[in-house]
């Protein structure tokens, strides 16, 4: 019964094309006002409908899609949030829901519980206290409110995820945010890159890590990794470096493209644009007008991307040991220099850090000991 | 014990596609990923809570015109295997 595997599952979605993974960006509204939001505000166009969305979500079952993720800004924020909730899950999907937690309170908690079920709530943590959190997202009390909802969340049974953003306002925080999500009995991820708002403004690099922000927190994961994996019997593992892909958590294939973005995956703005990736916006479509089965068949914005993945991954694995820990975003790589080929400097860096981090751990005689 | 009396159902947390040959299962409350081949995930679809081992058995051999024998060897190696899984689990008799 199960002699296919996944990886090998995946790698067919991303070598013919199968639509696997779909982000949908309900609304850019949102409670927080986020210093660092990526979301591109002053974008205009028509919000897609309701009705517009139950039959797009029925398109994507026809097709196949298995992971839906209701984004935005704040999704809750949209007025039919437990509509669209309820007919995802009610049409199969494995739905995960990217919220602040801002409003996920017990009675909303709750609703979302029996109403969607999603199969994990992320959430994010900006910092380890109530003058960094709140800085962050410029509405005070946030921090504690998310705190009082995230033990609330975890007691009804929700699955939750937590995410954060390294940045030089939390660098600092880095070892407490873990003691606060491990207090709470919840797993944290960090991105360790703060990237461009989608309309090009670089006001939120003005937060981007330290260097010695970014190595102590790989330092950190490391040890972690390791501990986790000496705790359980296993091998070591390379500490999870953060990614804002839909399919982020599926096995990477060993051949073919770079990543799924365009292959097996897309995101969708809340005005029916059709990218490749949440973190690649290039026009591929608008569900204003075509359907996504006209849009993934036909669209040369996809066919592009999906010729560029063969190329990028032909590069990376061109560059050895050292393509595979910049953890490249071709997304990133067109939004910072113009060209998705470009290897940028956040991905260098990050390379370079991870390696430094991966020679100090084989020499660490406490590592040998374990 | 499965027998060709016993009714199967989904649980509620399952949620699958297919991607014909194969479909993928997630257990949600595991999690779980699995990757089944296409009679058993075709035997997924018909598992109804209604309809008893003997009628998915006759469904299936209808449907791949193959033995009954074969079809209802393979169900009940199916089906024993979903509900140790926790994928099924026995419907209430009527």
């Amino acid at each position: 019964m199960s002699a296919p595997t996944l990886r090998s599952l995946v790698e067919r979605s991303w070598r013919d094309n199968l639509l696997f993974s779909v982000l949908v960006e309900l609304t850019y509204r949102c409670n927080l006002d986020c210093f660092f939001c990526y979301n591109d505000l002053g974008l205009k166009g028509q919000p897609l409908t309701t009705e517009q969305y139950l039959g797009f979500f029925a398109d994507l079952r026809d097709l196949q899609v298995l992971n839906l993720t209701l984004s935005g800004g704040e999704p809750l924020a949209h007025p039919d949030f437990f509509r669209l909730g309820a007919a995802a899950r009610e049409l199969g999907f494995v739905v995960r829901v990217k919220s602040n937690g801002h409003a996920l309170n017990g009675t909303l908690a709750r609703r979302l519980r029996e109403e969607v079920d999603p199969y994990q709530v992320e959430v994010s943590l900006h910092g380890a206290t109530a003058a960094t959190h709140d800085r962050q997202t410029r509405v005070a009390g946030s921090f504690e409110r998310l705190v009082t909802n995230l033990a609330e969340m975890k007691a009804l049974g929700l699955r939750i995820k937590v995410n954060s953003t390294l940045t030089a306002w939390n660098e600092n925080e880095i070892g407490e945010m873990f003691a606060l999500t491990d207090r709470l009995g919840l797993p944290l991820q960090f991105d360790p890159e703060v990237t461009l708002r989608d309309d090009g403004d670089r006001e939120p690099l003005s937060i981007t890590p330290s260097r010695d922000g970014v190595l102590r927190l790989f330092r950190l994961e490391f040890e972690r990794g390791e501990a986790a994996a000496a705790a359980a019997g296993a091998p070591v593992s390379e500490p999870a470096v953060g990614l804002r892909q839909a399919d982020a958590e599926l096995p990477p294939p060993a051949t073919g493209k770079h990543c799924g973005a365009g292959s097996s995956g897309i995101a969708v703005d809340p005005y029916g644009n059709v990218y490749p990736c949440v973190q690649w916006r290039r026009p591929a479509g608008n569900l204003h007008q075509r359907s996504i089965r006209e849009i993934w068949a036909d669209s040369r914005g996809l066919a592009d991307v999906r010729e560029l993945e063969l190329e990028i991954k032909h590069r990376i694995d061109a560059l050895g040991p050292e393509g595979a820990l910049l953890n490249f975003c071709p997304g990133t790589a067109e939004a910072t220099t113009g060209d998705p080929l470009a290897i940028y400097s956040g991905a260098k860096q990050r390379a370079e850090l991870l390696q430094q981090v991966m020679d100090e751990r084989r020499r660490s005689p406490l590592r040998v000991l374990r | 014990m499965i027998g060709l009396d016993t009714v199967l159902r989904r649980r509620p947390d399952v949620r699958y596609r297919h991607i014909p040959p194969e479909t993928v299962l997630i257990r949600q409350a595991g999690p779980e990923v699995m990757v089944l081949n296409g009679i058993a995930g075709r035997l997924l679809d018909l598992v109804d809570g209604h309809t008893s081992i003997a009628g998915l058995i006759a469904a299936l051999a209808a449907e791949y015109d193959a033995p009954r024998e074969t079809v209802e060897r393979d169900v009940l190696e199916f089906a024993a295997e979903l509900l140790a899984a926790e994928v099924v689990s026995e419907a209430e008799p009527r």
